[in-house]
C-alpha cells in the first residue's frame, strides 16, 4: 500500500516540510519503573504537544486513552510501540525492589491491523543485538514479519536496533549499531530509531549506511539540559531526520520548553546556544550550595585548565574548595565584595566595563600583598611567575568573560551561575 | 616526541632506602606509546627491573607508584593512581589503585612514577615537594594508626599536603597490610606489607606544577562526549545515589551474593543491608575522590559518632552477608578498623568467614582464638577478630596471614579456604557466576574482581550461570581494565563512556594516534601479557590458575544456582587459546611479537633465554 505508506511518512516527517521529525517516547511505562512521568502521562502529554511534536510514541493502552490528541489535522503524529522488552528489569538499570529477571526477553504484542485501528501514524519495534545468538535471530525473523505486516496496511515500521549485553563494549558498539542500522533495513524497516554513537563522524556513517530516516534516541536523562540539546545537534549535523527521545523529556522538569528549543533547532535552525539563551544575562555572579559539593575540585582544575597556557593544575586555581570534616566543604570564589580594590594603595583594581569582575592593570601594580593577605583563603592569589618589573603579580577571578567554567564544570550544582542586576 | 606536552612529566622519581639515595630519570621513551602509563608503565618497570626469585619483602623488593597521561586534568576520576609490586600474600605481579587524592598531586609535583626499593634502617618518610625530595626520620609516627598519622602529618606539614601512610600491620609486615590515602587505600595483597618492609612509614606530596596535553582542542571535545555520556548513564546514576552497594540487592537474587564463607549464595537478611536499605537508614552524605562527577561514596556514622567513608559493597559482603550479619552499626564499626588501622577490609572479612566456619565445623577452639568464640551471625564475635587483625596482636598476628596460610595449619579445610593464589575471594559467588569464577581463577593478583572478571553477567549483561561464551567475555574486559588502570581513571564512568571516549581521551592527551578502537584494547591485552610474564617468570603454570574445592566439586543446596558447580577447565583452554597462549598459559613468542612487546628492550631477550618456545 504504497500511497498510504508515503501519506503517513510524510505526516511523520513533513509536518514542517523540511523532513524533520521531532518526537517524544513516552511508552516506559509498560517497561520501566513507576515514575512521575510516567504516571502523569497526560500532562506530560499536553505538555510536548504545546512545545509543539511532530511525534508522540505511546504503548497501545496509552494510544487508546489519549486518543483524542491525536485527532485534527495539526496534532502530533501518534506512533505505537509494538513489542515488550524486559531489560529495565534485568540487572539494575532502571527499575528498583522489582523482581529482577534474568535473561532478555522481546514479545510482539500488536498486530499492524491493531495498531491503524487504534490511529498509528507508524509504529516501533525494537532489533537486540549482541545479547546472545537465539535472541537475534528471533528477532530478526519477528521484525521482518512484522515489516511485512506494516507494509501491506501502509503503515511505516521503524525499527529500533539496540545494542545490549556483556559482549558489547566499547570496542565493538558503533560497529555492532552500524550493521544493526543496516540489518533492519535491509528486513524492511521504513526508518531508524537508534542510539547516537557518540560522535558526528561514526554517526554520519551510520546514516549513509542506512539511507531510511534516522531518528536519534537520547538515553537516560542527564540533569544538564544542553547535553540533550548538543546530542540532538550533533545527530543532525551528522544527517539524522529529527529525534524520538524519551526520559531526557519526559523526566524533564519543563518538557515543554525542551521540546520548544529541539524544534527550533531541527526546524528554525537555531543553535545550542540560540536555543538555550532564552533570556540572556548581561551580567553574572557565582552563588554555591555548599551542601551539594562532594570535593571533587573538579572546578579548580578547569578553573586552571581554562587560563592561561591551558596546562592544568589546581595550585593557581582562582576558587578554592577546603575540606570541613569528611563530605563537608567550604566553597570559596570571589564574592565581589570590593574588599581589594578599597585595600589596593596604586588603584591598580578596578572593576571591569564588560564583566563586571575585577580587573588588574598590571603597570600600576607594586606586588605589595594587600589584596593576597586580605583573604587567608587564598582567593587572590601570587602568580608563578612575575614580570621584568615585579617578582609576582595578583591572579583573580575574572568570570571568564560572564561565562563561568567552574560552574559549567560542576558535576552537583554546588557552584551555579546567578543573574548579576546592579552593578557598581 | 616530548613527552612533557603530551600529558607526561617525563620523570621517574627513584628512591633507594638502602643507600638514602634519591635520583630522577625520563620515562622509557619506547615503552611508553606501548603501554601509555599507570598499570601498563608499572608492569613494564617491574618485569623490566626485577630478576624473578625476590622475596617480597627483601629490600630488593620494588614498590612502584604510578599515575597515567590523565591524571590531573579535568578527565573524570584524574586523581586515581595504583601500585605494583611482588605481593607477600601471593607471591605473584600485583597491582593496586586508589582513589582519594594522592595521584594528582604526584602528577602536579612531576612525576609520572615512583620507584621505591631498598630498605632503611630506621622509619623513615619521603617527603615530594615539587623538585625538592628527601627522607626524614619519622620515629615520631612509627606505631600511630593510619587516622593518627594522617592527621598529624597535615597538622605538621599543612592541609595543602597529601600522604600515603601505613598502620601497625603495615609496620608488622602482615598479608593484608595496606597503603590509605587519608580514607581512601591501595588495599590488596599485603602491599602495606611491602611499604612496611621497607621501613617507610609515610609518602607525602605536595605538587604546584601542571600538565600539558597534546592536543587541548581534541581533548576538550573528547572530554565532552565522555562527560556527557557518564551524565546520561542510569548506571552511573545508580552509583551517585547508593554508591557501590547498588548492585547488591541484583547479586543476591541472581544467587550470586557469597554468604557464611560461600556455603550458600543467597542471604536471608540481603533486604536489611541493599543500597536502599543503607540510603534509607545510615547514609549522612556523598564524598567523591578527586575529580570524580559521579561521588559514589557515602559518609556513615557509627553509633559512638565516629564517622566512616563507607562502607562500600565488598565491605557489606565481607562483613555482612559472609559472616551471616546484617547489623548496619557492627559492619561500619568493622569497617572503621580497618580504615583506621590500615588493613584490607575484603581479606579481613574472608577471614573472619573462614574462621567462623572452622569453629563452627569444631576445627578451631577458643582458645586458640584468645577466648573468641565467632559462630555466623555473632557481631560481637566477628568485631573482636577484626580489631585482632586490625592491631595485629593476639591471634591476629597468625590470622593477618591470611586465609591460604590459615588453612595450611587445619588438614581438610583447604576445600572451603576460598581464595585463589592466596587473595581472598571478592563478592561474586564463582558458582553462580562463571564468568567471574574464570576471573578469579586467573587473575594475575589472585581472586580479583577489578582485573576483567566481568561483573556485567550479574547486572542483566549475560546468563551468569553459563560457561558458554565467558571466555571471550573475560578477555574483552580484561583488556579494558587494563586500560582503565593504565590511563588512570576508575572503571566507574565506564557505566556511561565506553572503551571509544577513553581511547579518544588518551589519544588527545598523548597525541598516540589508535586508529580504530580495536587498537586501542590490544593495547590493553599487550599489558595484561605483561602481567603474566611476570608470574609465568615465577614459576606460576595453569595448575595456579584454579579455585577452591568449594567452587569446583561442592554444588550450592539451594538458591537460584542451586544444583551449580564451576566447569573450569573448559574455559581456561578456551581463554589460553583466544589469549594466543600455549595450553600451559604460557604467551607464545608468536603472540609476543604479534603484541609488540618482542620489540620492548630487554624483556624480549630475557625471555627467549629463559623458555624455549
Amino acid at each position: 500500500m504504497q500511497s498510504g505508506l508515503d501519506a503517513r511518512m510524510a505526516r511523520l516527517f513533513n509536518r514542517h516540510g523540511d523532513g524533520r521529525a521531532v518526537c517524544v517516547a513516552a511508552d516506559h511505562g509498560y517497561m520501566s519503573d513507576v515514575t512521575p512521568n510516567v504516571v502523569r502521562l497526560r500532562q506530560v502529554t499536553e505538555a510536548v504537544i504545546r512545545g509543539g511534536a511532530d511525534g508522540i510514541l505511546l504503548s497501545p493502552g496509552q494510544a487508546l486513552r489519549l486518543a483524542s490528541f491525536f485527532r485534527g489535522r495539526d496534532g502530533p503524529a501518534l506512533i505505537i510501540r509494538a513489542d515488550w522488552m524486559n531489560v529495565p528489569r534485568l540487572g539494575n538499570t532502571n527499575v528498583m525492589n522489582a523482581v529482577p529477571q534474568r535473561r532478555l526477553v522481546h514479545q510482539k504484542i500488536l498486530t499492524a491491523e491493531q495498531a491503524l485501528a487504534l490511529g498509528a501514524t507508524a509504529i516501533t519495534i525494537y532489533l537486540f543485538l549482541g545479547y546472545d545468538d537465539d535472541v537475534e535471530a528471533t528477532g530478526i525473523e519477528v521484525c521482518a514479519r512484522f515489516a511485512d505486516e506494516c507494509r501491506r496496511v501502509g503503515l511505516p515500521c521503524i525499527m529500533e536496533p539496540l545494542t545490549f549485553g556483556s559482549r558489547v563494549t566499547g570496542a565493538n558498539n558503533v560497529e555492532l549499531l552500524t550493521l544493526g542500522a543496516r540489518m533492519c533495513v535491509e528486513i524492511g524497516a521504513d526508518a531508524l530509531k537508534i542510539p547516537y554513537t557518540g560522535d558526528v563522524e561514526s554517526f554520519a556513517h551510520l546514516c549513509r549506511v542506512a539511507r531510511v530516516p534516522v531518528l536519534v534516541l537520547g538515553g537516560a536523562r542527564s540533569d544538564n539540559e544542553r547535553d540533550a540539546l548538543e546530542l540532538f545537534a550533533e545527530g543532525l549535523e551528522a544527517g539524522c531526520h529529527g529525534c524520538l527521545m524519551g526520559r531526557n523529556v519526559t523526566k524533564s522538569p519543563n518538557p515543554e520548553q525542551l521540546i520548544r528549543q529541539l524544534c527550533q533547532i531541527a526546524h528554525a535552525g537555531y543553535s545550542v546556544d540560540d536555543a538555550l539563551r532564552g533570556e540572556r544575562w548581561d551580567h553574572v555572579r557565582l552563588k554555591a550550595t555548599p551542601a551539594k559539593c562532594t570535593g571533587c575540585e573538579i572546578c579548580m582544575v578547569a578553573c586552571v585548565g581554562a587560563h592561561d597556557n591551558g596546562a592544568f593544575s589546581t595550585h593557581p586555581a582562582r576558587l578554592r574548595i577546603e575540606p570541613i570534616a569528611l563530605g563537608r566543604h567550604r566553597v570559596m570564589f570571589c564574592t565581589l565584595c570590593n574588599k581589594c580594590i578599597d585595600v589596593c594603595p596604586t588603584g591598580a583594581l578596578k572593576w571591569h566595563d564588560t564583566t563586571g569582575a575585577v580587573e588588574l592593570i598590571a603597570e600600576k601594580c607594586t606586588a605589595c600583598d594587600k589584596c593576597v593577605d586580605i583573604f587567608p583563603t587564598h582567593v587572590i592569589l601570587r602568580s608563578d611567575v612575575g614580570t621584568p618589573r615585579l617578582p609576582w603579580l595578583p591572579i583573580i577571578c575574572d568570570l571568564c568573560a560572564s561565562d563561568p567554567t567552574c560552574a559549567k564544570s560542576c558535576p552537583t550544582g554546588a557552584i551555579w551561575v546567578d543573574e548579576r542586576k546592579v552593578l557598581r | 616526541m616530548n613527552l612533557k606536552q603530551s600529558g607526561y612529566c617525563d620523570r621517574i622519581l627513584r628512591v633507594d632506602l638502602t643507600r638514602g639515595a634519591i635520583t630522577t630519570e625520563p620515562l622509557p621513551e619506547k615503552a611508553i606509546p606501548l603501554v601509555v602509563g599507570g598499570k601498563g608503565l608499572g608492569a613494564y618497570l617491574l618485569l623490566n627491573e626485577q630478576r624473578p626469585g625476590v622475596a617480597p619483602l627483601a629490600p630488593e623488593n620494588r614498590l612502584i607508584l604510578n599515575v597515567g597521561p590523565l591524571t590531573g586534568t579535568t578527565a573524570p576520576t584524574a586523581g586515581r593512581f595504583g601500585s605494583t609490586t611482588k605481593s607477600p600474600a601471593t607471591g605473584t605481579y600485583s597491582d593496586a589503585y586508589c582513589g582519594g587524592y594522592f595521584g594528582q598531586m604526584l602528577k602536579y609535583a612531576g612525576y609520572d612514577a615512583v620507584i621505591l626499593q631498598g630498605a632503611a634502617t630506621e622509619p623513615t618518610m619521603l617527603v615530594i615537594d615539587d623538585d625538592k625530595v628527601e627522607l626524614r626520620p619519622a620515629k615520631h609516627l612509627w606505631d600511630k594508626s593510619v587516622t593518627r598519622a594522617t592527621e598529624d602529618i597535615w597538622r605538621d606539614l599543612g592541609r595543602d599536603w597529601q600522604s600515603l601512610v601505613i598502620g601497625r600491620p603495615g609496620e608488622k609486615r602482615t598479608n593484608i597490610a595496606s597503603i590509605f590515602n587519608d580514607t581512601r587505600a591501595l588495599a590488596r595483597g599485603g602491599v602495606g606489607a611491602v611499604m612496611g618492609s621497607k621501613n617507610l612509614k609515610a609518602i607525602v606530596a605536595r605538587g604546584t606544577g601542571r600538565v600539558t596535553v597534546a592536543n587541548r582542542q581534541r581533548f576538550d571535545r573528547a572530554l565532552q562526549l565522555a562527560n556527557r555520556a557518564v551524565r546520561m548513564s542510569s548506571g552511573v546514576t545508580r552509583m551517585t545515589r547508593e554508591g557501590t552497594a547498588n548492585i547488591l540487592e541484583i547479586v543476591n537474587y541472581l544467587g550470586a551474593l557469597p554468604t557464611r564463607n560461600f556455603q550458600q549464595g543467597q542471604f536471608s537478611q540481603a533486604e536489611e543491608i541493599t543500597g536502599e536499605a543503607w540510603r534509607a537508614k545510615s547514609w549522612e552524605r556523598n564524598y567523591a575522590c578527586f575529580g570524580c562527577p559521579i561521588a559514589c561514596s557515602k559518609v556513615t556514622r557509627a553509633v559512638d559518632g565516629k564517622v566512616l567513608e563507607g562502607p562500600e559493597y565488598e565491605t557489606i559482603y565481607a562483613f555482612g552477608s559472609n559472616c551471616a550479619i546484617a547489623n548496619h552499626d557492627a559492619i561500619i564499626r568493622m569497617s572503621l578498623l580497618c580504615d583506621e588501622h590500615g588493613i584490607d577490609t575484603i581479606s579481613a572479612g574472608a577471614i573472619v568467614a573462614f574462621v567462623m566456619e572452622l569453629f563452627e565445623k569444631g576445627m578451631i577452639n577458643a582458645k586458640e582464638l584468645d577466648g573468641i568464640e565467632p559462630r555466623f551471625g555473632d557481631c560481637r564475635a566477628a568485631l573482636a577478630l577484626v580489631e585482632k587483625l586490625a592491631k595485629v596482636e593476639g591471634c591476629g598476628e597468625w590470622l593477618s596471614q591470611g586465609v591460604a596460610k590459615i588453612a595450611d595449619r587445619y588438614p581438610g579445610s583447604a576445600m572451603f579456604a576460598m581464595h585463589v593464589k592466596g587473595l581472598e575471594m571478592p563478592a561474586y559467588h564463582p558458582n553462580a557466576a562463571k564468568g567471574m569464577a574464570l576471573g578469579f581463577a586467573v587473575s594475575e593478583r589472585g581472586a580479583c574482581h577489578l582485573r576483567g572478571a566481568p561483573i556485567s553477567e550479574v547486572l542483566g549483561g549475560a546468563d551468569a550461570l553459563s560457561e558458554n561464551g565467558k571466555a571471550q567475555l573475560f578477555r574483552e574486559h580484561q583488556a579494558e581494565s587494563a586500560l582503565w588502570n593504565s590511563a588512570v581513571l576508575c572503571c566507574f564512568p565506564g557505566f556511561g563512556m565506553s572503551l571509544k571516549e577513553l581511547a579518544q581521551l588518551v589519544s588527545a592527551a598523548t597525541g598516540f594516534d589508535y586508529a580504530t578502537v580495536k587498537e586501542f584494547e590490544l593495547v590493553g591485552e599487550r599489558i595484561s601479557t605483561l602481567a603474566r610474564l611476570f608470574n609465568v617468570r615465577e614459576g606460576f603454570t595453569r595448575a595456579h590458575d584454579t579455585l577452591p574445592a568449594r567452587n569446583l566439586t561442592q554444588s550450592l543446596s539451594s538458591g537460584p544456582a542451586q544444583g551449580q558447580v564451576v566447569e573450569l577447565e573448559p574455559m581456561l583452554t578456551e581463554y589460553y587459546a583466544l589469549m594466543g597462549w600455549d595450553s600451559n598459559g604460557v604467551p607464545t613468542a608468536e603472540r609476543l611479537t604479534q603484541l609488540g612487546l618482542a620489540e620492548l628492550p630487554p624483556i624480549a631477550k630475557e625471555l627467549t633465554n629463559q623458555h624455549d618456545y
